[in-house]
């Protein structure tokens, strides 16, 4: 019977029960979707890393003979060790379309290391000029298998035919280099070339550039880096690292460091509010029903089946909630997953039904609302039978804080002192109402700010300090005075300047790291270093400017004296200081004067790169010219990489969306439940208002007041709140490769304002409606 | 003496599920302004349904009801809104005081919306409460409470009170005292009082005495010389 008793409340107030289980839903299938998500890539990753034999370490060397593996795997605690030819070449395509680079690495049968896996196809032989390309290259660049690729190879052309697709999990995001963040198969990929092919046509016959190894077990990349760097320094050695170094190996790390985070705490906000409204629903319908229970009890019923009984919705909202969480977020990893798909090459990467989180979920759903459930109707115990059936005191009035402002207090009317009374009547109640409205405005903000702060990141990067149109990287260095002269040649290059990249290894006491200083003319404009306040810098004319992420990760202060040994030439130690700090928001910049710079590797006028800004209208021309120099290595378009990204941000803009939503339900859902019990808790009150001759309007007005202070202190309590959601996004997300800016722009505020004032305003409306039901007759009629 | 309030058939019947129930059978009553008009009857005949119709909360099922003349089955939501809030001024048997308000607060609450109210504080202290005016109701005795509610109707200055069992829950000198506010408020300001009730001794205090019983007016006393409260017993 009394199971009908329990149908029969819950149909009586559907709306708030439906808001309640909405909130949960949202919660469980985001940590179900997201930990089903993380499960299976994690779990895909490892077994490809495994089964693939991705290496441990990794070096880059100008040139040395193949031979020189031998030598490293003599090393105690190297396994096995490879090497290979790996260079970065351009496609040959007609002027006008987007430059694309394709970087050869080189294979042979049976590398114990760093395999690739065949998709389609077959595996190129080495009689003929084939190759294998990545999936995601094929079809970006709309290639069939069988088709031929024009290359550009020291200056000429070279076709080589496509024998298949591969994979390789060195290369699960496929970019080039730290400074592109998101794959794009249109201006790079990755093809896998027989090493008797690669030799020959590369000019490296006999010869490697690129090693990789792996470690005995037990052994530590550091362990052998000494040895490595010794066998390899004859060799021009230009960097070691470790495979959490290694660009797509660290990029998916961080990704998954990132979901990880995310999993772990966005759904307990779902979570936590919900039981937090469903405390309130029970406290108060035990409250309300204190007659029944009172009647109940003296029937004969005993504590335990009550207790049980009230349980009972938090049984019924656990269990809805908690199974239609854990079905959506598993429907819902599937759509992460594919979404992850774009961007990672990971073979055997699927969604799966998960039975354990179906559980997981449920329990997790049910620890909260149970646990809610108990705190909202353990008073029953205290009640006794003839102590229940009386109604409970009256409330009694007090007189708040705020009337000690007493010139704020003054300026209300009474019904606006009625308002805030009753705000502070419920402290309790209020306090969560806050909470609830803070934690979805935060949400919002925070959701919408990880756009602002990677805008901002575009802006900075690509407008202010990257001002040039096209940087060319030359494959080898040239003089620095004719590299620029030769290019201000070029019909449509307005102007010119050099950039010369010097890989070291920079080291302040104990902490080091291998980086890339950046050799900037004085004065130059296509390269500037902004200050925090977004004033140029002017290089000093000796010593480091460095980013703030590289003088976080080695504890430099302006001022200290660091060493750096480059990787080239006769690697001797030198002491530099370094002079300012920057912000810097992609990779680990290292800045100092090109010919400072170029004296300390005794290439005083050399130039690594070239940086180019163009006219508009003479792009497409420029870039043609550009391929058909011999020394040309990657021709980077800054232009299109500025849209890539932004387009990237683009189609996450719907999940920004998403998750806005959800914030507006889980606000919704607080304001309208809570409004819903204030008014049945004050159905008299406001009977006896409209009885004194007050309209509908003006009675919804008085509730109206009360929710827009609660929404007013919410959004402000919100906003440090928003700042501290995307401090933990954006500290999740840092690295070495990029950490984003903390960003919120004014609009966002604005929009997220607005979109709390919209659920506030919506679950008023709920209310208004509910209002006009009220009896006054019936109402009144009833002893207090 | 011209007439206030008049009705004509006035029926009102309630569907509790399937079993209608008549409340009112067909009430016709006229009243004066400026009368004292007691309406007595035991539970269940019909008269606070009656009540609740006079005074705009509710509307017939049958028959006319004439405020000055103007019928109020007639008028919307808004203008039965309007009605309650200028003309007619109400005292519950439970005083319905809003609890997060002091006493002066709960009838400054009633001035604020009325077009010609009068002085809050000054009603207060007529009706004895000027030491009491910043005390809660929860601070405030069944009496006092009741007294702010009476203030609260009066300081709406209406030109009709109705009282539902205003003495119902009070103990017998408080119920005197309240009975008493509400005769001077008839008589010094020439304002219409009309008050139901179950008990037949304060029935010697109207000037007019309509006794109802089964959903009709049963019988109508006029009183040539009402008692003053204090000499009501019972």
């Amino acid at each position: 019977m009394l199971k009908r008793k329990l149908l029969r409340d819950i149909r009586g107030s559907l709306g708030a029960y439906i808001a309640l289980i909405s909130v949960l839903v949202i919660g469980l299938m985001l940590y179900v979707s997201m930990a089903l998500t993380l499960d299976s890539l994690v779990l895909s990753k490892d077994n490809y890393y495994r089964d693939y034999k991705l290496a441990d370490g990794f070096a880059r060397i100008t040139r040395g003979p193949a031979g020189l593996v031998a030598d490293l795997e003599d090393i105690r605690g190297i396994d096995k060790a490879v090497g290979r030819i790996v260079l970065d070449v351009l496609v040959n395509k007609p002027a006008g379309e987007e430059t694309t680079t394709l970087r050869l690495v080189s294979f042979e049968e049976r590398q114990p290391l760093n395999r690739f896996m065949l998709e389609q196809g077959k595996v190129p032989t080495g009689e003929a000029r084939e190759i294998l390309v990545t999936p995601a290259f094929l079809k970006g660049n709309n290639y069939q298998i069988g088709d031929q690729i024009p290359l550009i190879i020291k200056g000429r052309e070279v076709r080589f035919t496509i024998s298949g697709t591969a994979n390789s999990p060195e290369y699960v995001y496929e970019i080039p280099n730290g400074f592109t963040l998101a794959p794009n198969p249109k201006a790079f990929g990755v093809a896998f070339v027989p090493y008797s092919v690669a030799g020959p046509v590369l000019d490296m016959e006999g010869q490697v550039n690129d090693i990789a190894f792996s470690l005995n077990k037990g052994i530590e990349f550091l362990d052998v880096k000494t040895q490595a760097s010794r066998v390899l320094n004859s060799y021009g050695m230009t960097s070691i690292y470790p495979v959490k170094d290694q660009l797509s190996y660290s990029m998916l790390t961080q990704e998954i460091k990132g979901l990880e985070g995310s999993a772990k705490t966005s759904p307990m906000i779902f979570l936590l509010v919900a039981a937090s409204v469903l405390y309130i629903m029970l406290r108060r319908m035990v409250e309300q029903q204190r007659g029944q229970i009172g009647v109940m009890k003296a029937f004969g019923f005993t504590d335990w089946e009550i207790i049980n009984h009230y349980m009972g919705y938090a049984l019924f909202i656990g269990i809805l909630g908690g199974l239609g969480g854990s079905v959506v977020g598993t429907v819902l990893s599937y759509y992460w997953v594919e979404l992850y798909k774009v961007y990672y090459n990971i073979p055997d990467f699927t969604a799966r039904v998960s039975l354990t989180y179906l559980l997981v979920g449920t329990l997790l759903s049910l620890l909260f609302s149970l646990f809610a459930g108990w705190r909202g109707c353990r008073r029953v115990i205290a009640l006794n039978p003839a102590e229940a059936m009386r109604p409970p005191a009256p409330p009694a009035g007090k007189k708040t804080m705020v009337e000690r402002v007493r010139f704020l207090w003054g300026v209300l009317n009474t019904q606006a002192k009625m308002a805030v009374r009753n705000v502070f009547r419920n402290k309790q109640r209020a306090f969560l109402v806050i909470l609830g409205v803070a934690c979805s405005f935060a949400m919002m903000v925070s959701s919408r700010a990880s756009f602002d702060s990677t805008y901002y990141l575009i802006r900075y990067q690509f407008g202010e300090v990257e001002r040039y149109d096209i940087k060319v990287t030359l494959n080898q260095y040239i003089d620095r005075v004719k590299g620029v002269n030769d290019s201000r040649n070029i019909d449509g290059v307005a102007g010119a300047e050099p950039m010369l990249e010097v890989p070291v290894t920079l080291s302040n006491r104990w902490l080091q790291k291998d980086i890339v200083i950046t050799g900037l003319p004085q004065n130059g404009r296509l390269y500037r270093l902004v200050s925090a306040e977004g004033k140029h810098i002017d290089l000093p004319d000796n010593g480091l400017v460095i980013s703030n992420q590289l003088a976080k990760t080695l504890e430099i202060q302006p001022g200290e004296v660091v060493t750096i040994k480059p990787f080239l030439g006769d690697r001797r130690e030198e002491k530099v200081v370094v002079r300012q700090v920057v912000p810097q928001y992609v990779g680990l910049g290292a800045y100092m004067d090109i010919d400072a710079l170029g004296a300390l590797i005794h290439e005083p006028s050399s130039t690594s790169s070239i940086l180019l800004s163009v006219d508009r209208s003479e792009m497409d021309q420029v870039r043609k010219d550009l391929q058909e120099g011999r020394n040309v290595g990657v021709i980077y378009d800054k232009n299109r990489m500025k849209q890539q990204f932004e387009d990237l941000m683009e189609s996450y803009n719907a999940t920004q969306y998403i998750l806005i939503f959800f914030a507006f339900i889980t606000g919704f859902a607080i304001v309208y439940n809570v409004n819903i019990i204030s008014l049945s808790e004050r159905e008299r009150e406001l009977s006896t208002l409209m009885v004194l001759g007050m309209t509908e309007r003006e009675v919804a007005r008085i509730l109206a007041f009360e929710q827009g202070f609660l929404g007013l202190v919410a959004v402000i309590a919100g906003i440090p709140l928003g700042y501290g959601m995307l401090y933990a996004i954006v500290n999740g997300t840092a690295s070495d490769i990029y950490n984003m800016p903390l960003r919120i722009e004014p609009v966002s505020f604005l929009i997220s304002s607005l979109g709390a004032a919209a659920f506030l305003v919506a679950a008023q409306w709920r209310i208004k409606g509910r209002i006009a039901k009220l009896s006054m007759i019936e109402v009144l009629k009833e002893n207090e | 003496m011209e007439t206030i309030i008049r009705t004509q058939n006035l029926r009102k019947t309630f569907y509790t599920g399937e079993i209608p129930v008549h409340a009112l059978k067909g009430v016709d009553l006229e009243i004066g302004e400026g009368e004292f008009v007691v309406i007595l009857g035991p539970s269940g005949s019909g008269k606070s349904t009656l009540l609740n119709i006079l005074g705009g909360m509710d509307a017939p099922t049958e028959g006319e009801i004439f405020y000055r003349g103007k019928p109020l089955q007639n008028m919307n939501k808004k203008e039965l809104t309007m009605f309650r809030r200028n003309a007619v001024g109400f005292i519950f048997q439970f005083y319905n005081l809003m609890p997060n308000l002091t006493a002066l607060e709960n009838v400054t609450l009633a001035a604020e919306i009325t077009n010609d109210p009068l002085e809050p504080r000054k009603v207060l202290a007529e009706m004895g409460l000027a030491e009491r005016e910043d005390h809660f109701p929860s601070q405030l005795s069944g009496g006092e409470q009741q007294r702010v509610a009476i203030a609260r109707a009066i300081t709406k200055n209406p030109d009709i009170l109705l009282c539902d069992e205003p003495t119902g829950a009070l103990d017998y000198e408080t119920g005197k005292q309240v009975l008493d506010a509400l005769r001077n408020f008839n008589r010094d300001l020439g304002k219409t009082v009309l008050v139901i009730t179950h008990n037949a001794a304060i029935g010697n205090m109207g000037d007019k005495v309509v006794y109802i019983k089964d959903g009709r007016v049963d019988r109508i006393k006029i009183n040539p010389n009402p008692v003053s409260a204090s000499e009501v017993s019972w």
